[in-house]
């Protein structure tokens, strides 16, 4: 593979998501939640104090401690911003074969693997942008409010937290690559991405996949031990991603 | 400097072949025509010989070389410009000649002045800081051609490069396609032969995935029709009672029928143009035109289609 060709590939990939305010978004969504996050966890007693005042109930809701900002945070990334990413890049190749980008592309000197892995390495920055984003202004503001906060306890969170956002991307980038129409790219990642969110509820499969990385994430807040396992299987889980669809990409026909 | 061997396409399931033992031969530094009604095969041809798609069976050489659907070698030396082709909107001209020079290997100051070159050539040299999505439909066509051409290729390939143009953004394509034969060879798939006749110096006619024909523009029309008689009836009617009488009397073939006009292909000019005549006045049809005319090249296409479609 011609080195040199990705660089120029995947400089254009970030360019062009970065032209068509995709990445900006991308970004601005990651800070949002990672803002909204600890600042939930910080008013929300005191919102529902108010609610439950008016309505003449009494409701006993313990201080919050910076655990609490970080359970939410994770909620929202794992979910909200999985959904938007699935939402946002799963016609990252379907749409250039609807379009006719990719033909545009396919007749330079551009060889196949140096263009999916070129794609491949585009999410990867954006969601390292974006969970930057995130970490500084959830990190900025859970030191702000509570009292206690590990940062690199936080931080470990965050690594665990980026390979299981990427994961879900590798397969959206996958569907996207093996399907015509960005439609079903999404809804068949968003079904994976369903079926490996509950299996984070058998904790025994979900140490093989990439659900059992939020687990090992809230093991490192929690102070207890961390597995590596589901690391290892998650990065073996986007290999096969990257491997099968460069193997069915250099078969593609315009 | 193109050969195709025995080409064939024949997509999944279907029976008839979309593309059936296609054998041409494309000279350098000319302007190929590769004709042919919609569905006749043109797309799929051009799609295999820039290789985005493989052939059922056959080969095909660029430069006397044989190629396949990934060789990066056989894109190194080929422009492509497709049907409905799309480039980054978001991008400026010049910007996108200079990444499609980068792809190409080529040094910063050599993409520069490349890029200048060719927008200059396209008459783009005002716009070259514009964005692509905020082109007309010939600047686009135009900057597609340039695009095509950044790489320095040995061959050019545009499929349809003017169905989509209005007569002033044609006009303009067409004259910059004719100044590129002497850089490089032109392959130019088309439906519309008034292109054809007018900067291909070659073409092939393609009817239902099979070469009809192929031979030099002027050749063409030489050989199949040197004269033509057309006769405009001024009213609608009267062309069905020419129609009726004229089959039993004539051996020449009713090319086209349009409108209130009838275009003639005589056996013998000096004997039909008599008789045609005399069928006109022993039946008292009113006519506006009776007229000796050469066959274009459309007129020869009509005929090599009507051909087959009879056989």
């Amino acid at each position: 593979m011609n080195r040199n060709l990705f660089f120029i590939l995947l400089k254009n990939e970030v360019a062009e998501q970065f032209r068509s305010r995709k990445l900006i978004a991308i970004v601005f969504v990651f800070l949002f939640f990672g803002l909204m996050s600890p600042i939930t966890a910080m008013f929300m007693p005191e919102i529902f104090a108010s609610i439950s005042e008016s309505q003449n109930i009494k409701i006993e809701i313990p201080d919050p401690v910076w655990t609490d900002a970080v359970v939410q945070y994770v909620k929202n990334m794992s979910q909200m911003i999985s959904f938007i990413l699935i939402i946002v890049y799963m016609g990252i190749i379907a749409r250039e074969k609807e379009n006719g980008i990719l033909v545009f592309l396919l007749v330079k000197p551009v060889g196949r693997s140096a263009f999916m892995l070129s794609k491949y390495a585009s999410v990867c920055i954006a969601v390292f942008a974006g969970i930057s984003a995130s970490f500084i202004a959830a990190s900025f503001y859970t030191f702000l409010f509570f009292e206690g906060f590990v940062v690199m306890d936080f931080l470990l969170l965050n690594l665990f937290l980026m390979l299981n956002l990427l994961s879900t991307l590798f397969i959206v980038v996958l569907f996207s690559s093996l399907f015509k129409s960005q439609i079903i790219a999404g809804i068949l990642s968003f079904f994976v991405y369903l079926i490996i969110s509950l299996t984070s509820q058998f904790e025994k499969l979900a140490e093989f996949l990439p659900s059992g990385l939020l687990v090992q994430g809230n093991n490192a807040i929690s102070g207890q031990q961390i597995s590596l396992i589901p690391v290892f299987a998650t990065i073996l889980l986007m290999a096969a991603c990257v491997v099968i669809s460069i193997l069915n990409f250099r078969k593609w026909e315009a | 400097m193109i050969r195709c061997v025995n080409l064939s396409k024949t997509y999944g399931k279907e029976k008839s072949p979309a593309l059936s033992d296609l054998n041409i031969e494309v000279a350098k530094n000319t302007v190929y025509g590769f004709l042919g009604p919609n569905g006749a095969g043109k797309t799929t041809t051009v799609k295999i010989l820039t290789g985005l798609m493989r052939p059922t069976s056959g080969e095909f050489f660029i430069g006397g070389i044989p190629n396949n659907i990934n060789s990066v070698s056989l894109r190194r030396k080929i422009g492509y410009l497709g049907q409905e082709h799309k480039m980054y909107g978001g991008m400026k001209a010049k910007q996108l000649l200079m990444f499609v020079g980068e792809i190409f290997g080529q040094s910063k100051q050599e993409r520069i002045v490349r890029a200048d070159e060719l927008l200059a050539m396209a008459g783009l040299t005002d716009a070259a800081n514009k964005k692509i999505s905020e082109f007309s439909g010939g600047m686009v066509q135009r900057l597609g051609i340039a695009q095509a051409l950044m790489g320095n290729p040995e061959v050019l390939f545009l499929d349809e490069p003017t169905s989509a143009l209005d007569p002033i953004g044609r006009k303009e394509v067409l004259e910059f396609i004719s100044t590129l034969r002497e850089s490089c060879t032109v392959f130019m798939s088309t439906h519309i032969l008034s292109d054809v006749e007018r900067v291909c110096d070659t073409v092939a006619i393609l009817n239902k995935g099979r070469l009809i024909v192929q031979e030099k523009t002027g050749t063409l029309k030489k050989r199949f029709s040197e004269k033509l008689i057309e006769i405009e009836f001024t009213k609608t009617e009267d062309v069905e009672i020419f129609k009726s009488k004229f089959s039993k009397s004539q051996s020449s073939d009713i090319l086209k029928v349009e409108n209130n006009s009838i275009l003639i292909h005589p056996t013998n000019l000096t004997e039909d143009k008599s008789g045609l005549l005399q069928i006109i006045a022993a039946s008292g049809l009113e006519i506006e035109k009776f007229e000796v005319k050469s066959a274009t090249l459309e007129d020869v296409f009509v005929k090599l289609i009507g051909d087959e479609s009879h056989e």
